[in-house]
């Protein structure tokens, strides 16, 4: 028995990264995980930067927690590991705010001010 | 990065769930100018979300008998009393109308073989009264989401955190933001804002809301000194489940698993006996209140099962396997199937669930206008209080967010138009810029936020779900203002702009620090027990008690407490 599970995620902090690269982490397996719940482990005892949408209802209902895993866009909290599993995770589109973060798609469009703002900033986005 | 940009609008919309979304709608219809802010993305965050599909509508489809009269009759005798009549009549005599407006924005009701739209019963309904949303809360937001993207007029800002609100004397004028995309603050101003951010039900550790339910919009108002109503009123769902650990705290819906016109399971303790109190009618399961404490008493008093909790099992279930996942589909929010991926198959193995903090019955004191004690400032769905009363009957939160979001919207742009833009109080958001950058200052001995979390969720689940005493809430309310003193001034959140999660908790944090403290207040003025607030000290209902609990942040920062009756409505 494995008491642990080996997470690869793709980061991206699309200020200052021209591209990718990937983290590895080992998460303890103590008790029961969703990809959801070692993504909140990960978040809260290695890495406060991680990129993910925390606001998800946590049953398979609101898509808020898509993410990529081993290739296949599925929703995080919907899907159990196992000890001993390995596993690659990614961002569910190409609209990266960071990491696992993205623009999810189908929503409104955004302001035109928020536009204009950018433009303004110029090179700092 | 000092500074900050701003927007102007006419009506701010803070929030993004059911009752947001139909505010900024009505605010459009009303000829406003239209921001909505909201902290995650419309429809992927938010608490109609991740609702059951209920909604509670007295139409009449299903049983001709049903009126409005006597959904408002079943409503003010299952909220104890407490709900004031102005806002239930408002409640069911709307709700209809509303559901079948969702319906035009491409809402999807369930209907019947013969072409009907389905009404089903709920626990505190004399008829059959709940339509059945398809998608559930979801599926409502992605409705509702359409109409929103059909109206140009309407600048939806997602991933903004509204973090202070602004005033220009006693006046609402508009809010300071955290643009999470690029950690940058934004002032907006706007001449009405409506609250409609939902509930503060992460102040406790078991609960089947999402975490973004951290009460900003309750303790944003409370900043103001709008009045807080019956904010000890919290309402718990009996049956979350609380085993396996990647699903705990989801909610099973209890009326379709144990209902003897639908799975008609049975509930039963460690033991294997049944519990739950006879109602003496058939086609009728106890109401929440009631529920939750007869499951309490048998976990209590150590006849519990290995979680914790108690079961539900449908293993004798009179209907098949094919109907009882039909019924499953149709009724509930929980896909069976992925249970079963878990290793839990509902038609095999026993599910053990216990009461979890579900909804918060009290919040900002509105009035049928949807108007607070602050001039300009609007509440609608779950942040505001004194609709349901002490108790909340099924399928009356979504009803809520629909008749409320739309007035809101209706009287705010009212309000928009028959004032002028308020001035800016540029000293107040250049400390709220201070205050949210200082988070990320370098700090002595810092904690992070989400350990400050937990260790707040565990004293508030300890002292303030449903064994509560003035002991045990005094100790936590102590315990509280010495965390803000000594604790919250050591919370340090990492820069992690683009997307500033940790700030967010903190800001978060900070909240629900204060939203706590004013839960505790109005938890020990009330010296009885009623509806969902059951304190061990004064086990009895008291009908002098028959009042609101009021708690109002003065200017200097002291909660001040009053008591105010609960509106009757003359025949």
């Amino acid at each position: 028995m494995t008491d642990k599970v080996i997470v690869h995620i793709e980061r991206l902090n699309p200020d200052v990264d021209k591209e990718s690269h990937v983290e590895t982490f080992e998460v303890p397996y103590e008790k029961r995980h969703s990809v959801l719940t070692l993504l909140h482990y990960i978040y809260e005892n290695y890495d406060p930067t991680l990129g993910y949408r925390p606001y998800t209802c946590g049953r398979g209902l609101c898509n808020s927690c898509q993410v990529s895993v081993n290739g296949k866009v599925r929703k995080g909290c919907a899907m159990p590991i196992e000890a001993g599993q390995e596993i690659s995770l990614g961002p569910c589109n190409t609209d990266v705010i960071r990491d696992l973060a993205t623009v999810l798609r189908g929503g409104p469009e955004e302001p035109a001010i928020l536009e204009e703002w950018r433009r303004e900033s110029g090179a700092s986005s | 990065m000092a500074g900050y940009r701003t927007v102007n609008t006419e009506v701010l919309v803070i929030g993004g769930g059911g009752a947001a979304v139909r505010a900024a709608i009505a605010a459009d219809d009303g000829g406003a100018r239209v921001a909505i802010l909201v902290k995650g993305q419309i429809a992927h965050s938010g608490l109609t979300a991740m609702a059951c599909p209920s909604y509670q509508a007295a139409g009449a489809f299903e049983e001709p008998e049903d009126t409005p009269d006597i959904a408002f009759a079943d409503v003010t005798k299952e909220g104890r009393y407490l709900g004031d009549e102005n806002l239930i009549r408002v409640l069911v005599e709307e709700a209809t109308e509303r559901a079948l407006e969702m319906e035009k924005y491409g809402v999807k009701l369930t209907h019947g073989e013969d072409g009907r739209i389905m009404q089903v019963m709920h626990p505190g309904q004399s008829y059959a009264r709940n339509l059945v949303i398809r998608g559930c809360g979801y599926g409502m937001m992605v409705g509702l989401r359409r109409e929103l993207l059909r109206r140009p007029n309407i600048d939806s800002f997602e991933d903004f955190v509204a973090t202070r609100l602004l005033k220009d004397g006693d006046r609402i004028a508009g809010t300071m933001a955290l643009n999470l995309r690029t950690g940058e603050m934004v002032a907006f101003r706007a001449r009405a804002v409506i609250m409609a951010t939902g509930g503060y039900e992460e102040i406790m550790e078991f609960t089947d809301t999402e975490p973004g339910a951290s009460g900003d919009g309750t303790a944003l108002a409370l900043h103001i000194g709008a009045n807080m109503i019956d904010l000890e009123m919290m309402l718990f769902y009996p049956t979350c489940l609380v085993w396996p650990d990647e699903v705990k705290g989801t909610l099973v819906q209890y009326e379709g698993l144990l209902g003897p016109r639908y799975i008609a399971g049975k509930m039963v303790n460690g033991e294997g006996n049944e519990f739950l109190p006879d109602t003496g009618e058939r086609y009728v399961l106890p109401v929440r209140d009631t529920m939750m404490k007869a499951m309490f008493k048998e976990i209590d008093e150590g006849r519990g099962g290995p979680n914790g909790g108690v079961f539900i099992d449908i293993r004798e279930s009179p209907r098949t396997t094919e109907e009882v996942f039909e019924l499953l589909h149709t009724l509930d929010s929980l896909p069976y199937t992925e249970l079963r991926d878990l290793g839990v198959d509902v038609t095999k193995d026993m599910i053990e669930v216990k009461p979890g903090t579900h909804f918060c019955l009290g919040g900002i004191r509105i009035n049928e206008r949807t108007e607070t004690n602050v001039p300009g400032f609007f509440a609608a769905g779950e942040v505001a209080g004194n609709v349901h009363g002490a108790n909340r009957t099924s399928g009356n939160a979504l009803a809520e967010t629909q008749v409320f979001g739309a007035r809101a919207g209706e009287f705010a742009a009212e309000y928009a138009r028959n004032n002028p833009d308020p001035a800016f109080d540029k000293a107040a958001a250049d400390a709220e810029v201070a205050r949210v950058q200082g988070f990320m200052e370098p700090r002595e001995n810092p904690i992070r936020s989400t350990d400050l979390r937990k260790r707040l969720q565990r004293l508030m689940q300890e002292n303030m779900s449903h064994r509560r005493t003035g002991a045990g809430m005094t100790l936590a309310l102590e315990t509280i203002r010495r965390w803000r003193a000594e604790e919250l001034p050591r919370v340090q959140a990492v820069n992690s702009t683009p997307y500033a999660r940790e700030l967010q908790d903190t800001l978060e944090i900070a909240n629900m620090l204060d939203v706590s403290e004013a839960v505790i207040v109005a938890g020990l003025m009330r010296t009885e027990s009623r509806g969902h607030h059951f304190r061990e000290d004064y086990p009895e209902l008291d009908p002098n008690w028959l009042q609101h609990t009021i708690v109002r942040e003065e200017p200097d920062g002291q909660l001040a407490q009053e008591t105010a009756p609960v509106i009757r409505l003359q025949d």
